[in-house]
């Protein structure tokens, strides 16, 4: 069978950097490239530990990309109180000598999709800045790709404003251009995402592992990210949104999903960077993707533990 | 027995308007001060007709009001196909035994809030343009209004559009001043009353307790359920019933107190009631949002209710 082949478009990031782990670590997948967006933290440093973290996982060959500085239109929000100041929590990380590309994302993201037509997924898990560059540049783009898996909204209960997700928040107008785009796309909102949770436990036998990127792992799901969600988000346990992405992208058999119209709010007094779906009411709209709303959560962790267990 | 509390219903019968002023009638534990129409399940004419039938039918004895013709902004909406031409198909109901007051609603409601020794509780299960209009015109009852049960919005998904419910979405301008206002909210949105259903062996035990009243509900639950059951339900969600269940048994709901926001503008988000269920936005909670409902115990009220006609 073909390896699954990924390129991982994010925002590294504490939970992004999980997610970069799992992917190199897998056997069936192959990571044509990363690129780097402004986000969890500005583009200087998602870029740097997008370098650093690949080249932490044995892979400093891997191109990264730089990919936008700013959304689309609209102010860079970041996300430092969850992140960190660098992104990773404070977590050390060896510095890795490896230069980004000159090559753009959204450049990138094309010519790759344009050799391989039909097998390239991109795995989205920043603000969706680089994807609606690519798709709107590219025209051809949305049909050359495979599929397009993104972390991103929520259809009920925002976590960083009432109405809206981080990712989306941060770029509604890059996240509206994707979904209407035309590509085959599968979303992973914040339903599904809080049941994609590692409790204490899971972390010690994460820790267990003793290797430098089981330890990484584990440092940056534990340090108060626990509590923090807890007491947030009444979840037990460290949330992983951006690694229930990578393993949607490496083993969908996990979740669960259905056929449904999205729309990201670009407007309103309160709900800018809102998902708007149709995937639980009455009222249905011509469907432009998979929402994933539910997760083998035991299944999750113990493909995740297995992932890292290849370092 | 403790005094009962005083209500005013203001509504757009409507199927669930009508079971909802049923199982308020027939309670001691409520008294009916007022009844104002709204627009929405149909034109404020025919639902002001079907209000004064249905008073005719339960025999509530309260002055009755016609309310606003059109939301704040918005235009009127056309009738929606699920309550039929009338606005209230399906049942045959007695002629009105009385004329609205020649108040507009907003008034009638602010004389009996005004005039009431104890504060008043607003049952609004339509559009909220009426109490819009109260709480604009005369903001001084404000303090004798105990609480808003209205039903209205989703915090998890809408039905009219994917983001908001109908009566939120027909006058979304009113809803913001209603939640606005400061006065405590109880939400009986998507999220609870799409699970507070009447089944048809409900509707079957409606029926037998016999009498007009229980034949007219019978038949109007029939009526309400074919449009339900097309889209899969497999009962006729009582929408309405839930703002004033939760008046006679707030045990039988689970609910959570957060900020709610309503969306007056955007591109897909018009009308949407945006819940703070994370405390994200910094506000005060304004509402009790209702979550679930124990569905038998629900359903087994309206067939007691509806035994209080029974020798008629």
């Amino acid at each position: 069978m073909d390896k699954k082949l990924l390129f991982l478009d994010c925002d590294p990031g504490v939970d992004d950097a999980v997610a970069i782990l799992l992917a190199l670590a897998c056997p069936e997948a192959e990571v044509a490239g990363v690129s780097a967006v402004g986000g969890n933290v500005p583009l200087e440093r998602t870029l740097r530990n997008a370098l650093d973290i690949v080249s932490f996982a044995g892979r400093a060959d891997l191109p990264v990309y730089p990919g936008a500085r700013m959304p689309l239109t609209g102010e860079l929000i970041t996300a430092e109180a969850f992140h960190g100041a660098d992104g990773l929590g404070g977590v050390p990380i060896p510095r890795s000598q490896a230069q980004a590309q000159t090559e753009s994302a959204w450049d990138a993201i094309h010519r790759l999709a344009k050799a391989h037509p039909g097998a390239l997924t991109v795995v989205a898990t920043g603000p969706l800045t680089n994807l609606g560059i690519a798709l709107t540049k590219w025209t051809d783009l949305a049909g050359l790709l495979k599929e397009i898996v993104i972390m991103g909204g929520a259809s009920a209960y925002g976590n960083t404003t009432p109405a809206a997700e981080f990712n989306f928040l941060a770029d509604p107008e890059g996240a509206e251009a994707v979904f209407q785009s035309g590509a085959n796309i599968t979303v992973l909102p914040l339903d599904v995402t809080h049941k994609c949770y590692v409790n204490r436990e899971e972390i010690a036998r994460l820790r267990a592992m003793a290797t430098p990127q089981a330890d990484f792992a584990a440092e940056m799901m534990d340090g108060g990210r626990v509590e923090q969600c807890e007491s947030w988000f009444g979840v037990p346990g460290s949330i992983m949104h951006d690694p229930a992405a990578a393993l949607y992208a490496l083993r969908p058999e996990l979740f669960t999903a259905k056929t449904c119209w999205v729309g990201v709010e670009t407007g309103g007094v309160h709900s800018r960077g809102k998902m708007v779906t149709d995937a639980f009411t009455d009222a249905s709209r011509e469907a432009n993707c998979r929402l994933c709303y539910d997760v083998d959560r035991e299944g999750f962790v113990e493909a995740l533990l297995a992932l890292m267990g290849r370092y | 027995m403790s005094k009962p509390i005083p209500i005013i219903l203001d509504g757009d019968p409507g199927h669930d308007d009508a079971i909802a002023w049923m199982l308020a009638a027939s309670s001691p534990k409520l008294k009916i001060l007022a009844v104002t129409s709204s627009s929405g399940n149909q034109t404020i004419e025919k639902t002001t007709n079907n209000a004064l039938r249905v008073m005719a039918l339960l025999g509530i004895d309260a002055p009755m009001a016609m309310g606003a013709v059109k939301p704040l902004i918005s235009p009127p909406a056309p009738g929606p196909e699920v309550h039929g031409e009338s606005g209230l198909d399906g049942a045959d109901l007695p002629e009105r035994a009385q004329e609205p007051v020649d108040l507009p609603a907003a008034e009638l409601m602010a004389q009996v809030i005004t005039a009431s020794p104890d504060p008043v509780t607003l049952v609004p299960t339509g559009p909220l343009t009426n109490i819009a209009a109260l709480l604009l015109s005369h903001p001084e009852v404000k303090g004798n209004i105990a609480r808003i049960s209205l039903m209205g919005g989703g915090v998890t998904h809408g039905n009219w559009v994917p983001a908001a419910e109908f009566n939120i979405l027909l006058d979304p301008e009113a809803a913001d001043v209603v939640y606005r206002s400061g006065i405590s909210i109880t939400m009986a949105g998507l999220d609870v009353t799409e699970k507070a259903m009447l089944t048809p062996q409900d509707f079957a035990r409606i029926r037998a307790v016999g009498g007009r009243v229980a034949t007219v509900y019978a038949d109007l639950l029939e009526f309400f359920y074919q449009y339900h059951k097309a889209l899969g339900y497999p009962g006729a969600p009582i929408h309405d019933g839930v703002a004033v269940a939760w008046l006679l048994r707030p045990e039988l709901f689970q609910g959570v107190e957060m900020h709610v926001d309503i969306e007056t503008g955007g591109t897909y988000s018009r009308g949407a009631t945006i819940g703070d269920a994370y405390h994200v936005g910094g506000k005060e909670p304004n509402a009790l949002v209702l979550l679930d409902v124990d569905r038998p115990a629900f359903a087994d009220l309206f067939v007691e209710a509806v035994s209080h006609w029974k020798e008629g």
